[in-house]
């Protein structure tokens, strides 16, 4: 057994080294291009045929190559980690995971052009919340959100946020709590249902003698 | 008839043989098929699953066969079982069904205790998450990969070809593998975090459950599934059902059907499409390779969660519980269960842990959907 084992964990170092030493981690590729890059490259042929395929067919396209990272598929123009940037606007504040854009248009229309400019990315998500339209990717580009915020008046901030270990490390701690929940649920109702079918039993195997009795 | 004729012929009737288009990829692609057919017949090793498994391997990797992609549109053989079995979720669900005709909730209903360790053990799941995303896969992929430690098969396949179709044979693969290792995974783990004292602790017998109570139980946790964890229902819908079938007692004819011939007609066609979508264009690509490794680190910190639930449990409880038992709370069903006797036994022979490990495990399949669930609702 455990010969078993070491060739086990052997096969399994070695095909993680292997992994390893074709793909730099995703984080660390991208750690060096935070800055608001124009994109220059023509779209490629695939890039190009996208929007055109549709139905089955661009249902398997996306089953055989996987995710799909927006760069490939937004429209020319100025990008930050792949997300576009409507042209016209004012960097606000530039940190390092995060990227605030001011502009002088109303709500309505900055939120058309990013949905016309992520309308061939399909791992995008919105969310219309009551002070902003929140795009979240859950594909394999390296943005995480694009917020879109309702200011009021004529102006219009987008954020644009990169992938972060806080909402990473969240959402999980929150789902695993919450498998607790539903399990937890389950006891209280297990335990409920038991106890009534339990005092059920009880009283007809009393009412049983007596009737015998009787 | 001229030479040039003749030869043009040969080479016409050459290139419709595999010889002009095999490559080494198909070469290593037979001995993956092999070595789950070796496994199955000769090592007996989950042979129901891994012997289709090998042999559509095996099949779909000879270069020209007509079996697993399309004729003018419409899908070939395995293609076919694959796109409306796999993908459309068919499978998995049928498979919950005949399991839950299959199931006694007994010893869970008698310990529902033991859905916390159920609970516990979906820790690899969210720990793996984490680890997948840190070598590059999206999350969508690594949800997907995380599921796999679970050791839930057809969940796995119901999440994956949800998020990431693309790795619907590796993580099936795994899931199904690992599943098949656990006589060679648990033990070391357990011993690793337990002592022998621990392990002496001597579980008491179970009570016998109402047929009232099992009735009962498909409704109640069919009912709180639906409302709290809805996307995962297909699954739980359909194995709640089965299960109610199996205690009403009242569709004997049925419940024997589901049970036994629809779920190995299900089985031949689940392995078959696995194996046949192992094709070498796909599978040997570095993402499905390290989901093998993932896979285990998964499957090992789901162990660790079970005996770590019932070690805090403990802290908490008059009669303490056993963290042998801990191990079960993946829903590898019966193998888990079996291996916590076994070991059981060992430290002490008049301990028996079955019932109460077969408890952990039914509470695994049901926590190990919820987790789904829980991912499922990130995405949808």
């Amino acid at each position: 057994m455990k010969k078993i084992m070491v060739c086990l964990i052997i096969t399994i170092t070695v095909l993680c080294a292997f992994a390893l030493g074709i793909d730099t981690p995703r984080a660390a590729e991208e750690a060096g291009k935070e800055a608001v890059q124009a994109a220059q490259a023509e779209p490629t042929k695939e890039t190009q045929a996208a929007p055109a395929a549709g139905g089955e067919t661009s249902h398997k396209a996306r089953k055989v190559t996987g995710p799909v990272d927006s760069s490939e598929v937004i429209p020319k123009g100025p990008q930050w980690l792949g997300a576009p940037i409507m042209p016209g606007g004012k960097e606000g504040t530039k940190e390092s995971g995060r990227l605030a854009i001011e502009y002088n248009k109303p709500y309505k229309e900055v939120l058309v052009w990013y949905q016309d400019a992520l309308k061939n990315y399909p791992d995008a998500r919105y969310r219309n919340w009551e002070e902003e339209m929140y795009i979240e990717d859950q594909g394999g580009s390296k943005w995480h959100a694009i917020k879109i915020s309702k200011t009021g008046g004529p102006n219009t901030t987008v954020t644009i946020v990169k992938d972060n270990w806080t909402w990473i490390m969240a959402t999980l701690l929150i789902r695993f709590t919450g498998v607790f929940v539903v399990l937890l649920v389950l006891w209280i109702f297990l335990n409920i249902s038991t106890t009534i079918v339990l005092r059920a039993i009880k009283s007809e195997e009393k009412k049983k003698p007596a009737a015998a009795g009787a | 008839m001229s030479f040039n004729e003749i030869w043009d012929l040969l080479i016409g009737t050459l290139q419709t043989t595999g010889f002009m288009y095999a490559n080494w990829k198909h070469i290593v692609m037979w001995g993956i098929g092999l070595f789950f057919l070796y496994m199955a017949i000769v090592k007996d090793f989950e042979p129901n699953l891994l012997l289709p498994i090998g042999f559509g391997i095996f099949l779909v990797n000879f270069p020209n066969t007509p079996l697993f992609g399309y004729t003018e549109g419409h899908p070939q053989l395995l293609q076919f079982f694959y796109k409306y079995g796999i993908i459309w979720e068919v499978i998995p669900c049928l498979i919950f069904l005949g399991l839950g005709c299959m199931t006694d909730f007994g010893p869970l209903i008698a310990n529902p205790k033991m859905l916390l360790i159920g609970a516990g053990a979906q820790l690899g799941v969210f720990v793996t998450f984490t680890g997948t995303i840190l070598l590059g896969f999206t999350i969508k992929e690594a949800a997907s990969v995380g599921i796999i430690g679970g050791a839930d098969g057809p969940t796995t396949i119901y999440l994956t070809a949800r998020l990431a179709p693309h790795l619907l044979s590796a993580n099936t693969l795994a899931a199904y593998s690992y599943m098949s290792m656990v006589p060679l995974i648990q033990p070391p783990i357990m011993r690793l975090m337990t002592n022998k004292q621990e392990r002496l602790i001597k579980m008491s017998i179970l009570r016998p459950v109402s047929k009232k109570e099992k009735i009962l139980y498909p409704l109640i946790c069919g009912g709180i599934i639906a409302l709290l964890v809805p996307a995962v229902m297909p699954l739980m819908g359909m194995f709640m059902f089965g299960n109610l079938m199996r205690e009403s007692g009242v569709v004997k004819g049925l419940t024997r059907s589901a049970g036994g011939p629809m779920m190995d007609v299900i089985t031949i066609l689940l392995g078959i499409s696995v194996g046949a979508s192992m094709q070498a264009e796909v599978f040997l690509s570095y993402k499905p390779l390290m989901v093998f490794g993932l896979g285990l680190l998964d499957f090992v910190v789901c162990t660790a969660g079970g005996i770590l639930t019932v070690k805090v449990i403990n802290m908490f409880v008059k009669h303490k519980i056993n963290p042998i038992i801990g191990i079960s709370g993946v829903s590898a069903i019966p193998m888990s269960p079996r291996v916590a006797q076994v070991w059981g036994q060992k430290y002490n022979p008049q301990n028996y842990l079955l019932m109460h490990a077969m408890g952990a495990c039914l509470a695994g399949s049901i926590g190990s959907p919820a987790a789904a669930g829980m991912l499922l609702a990130m995405f949808e």
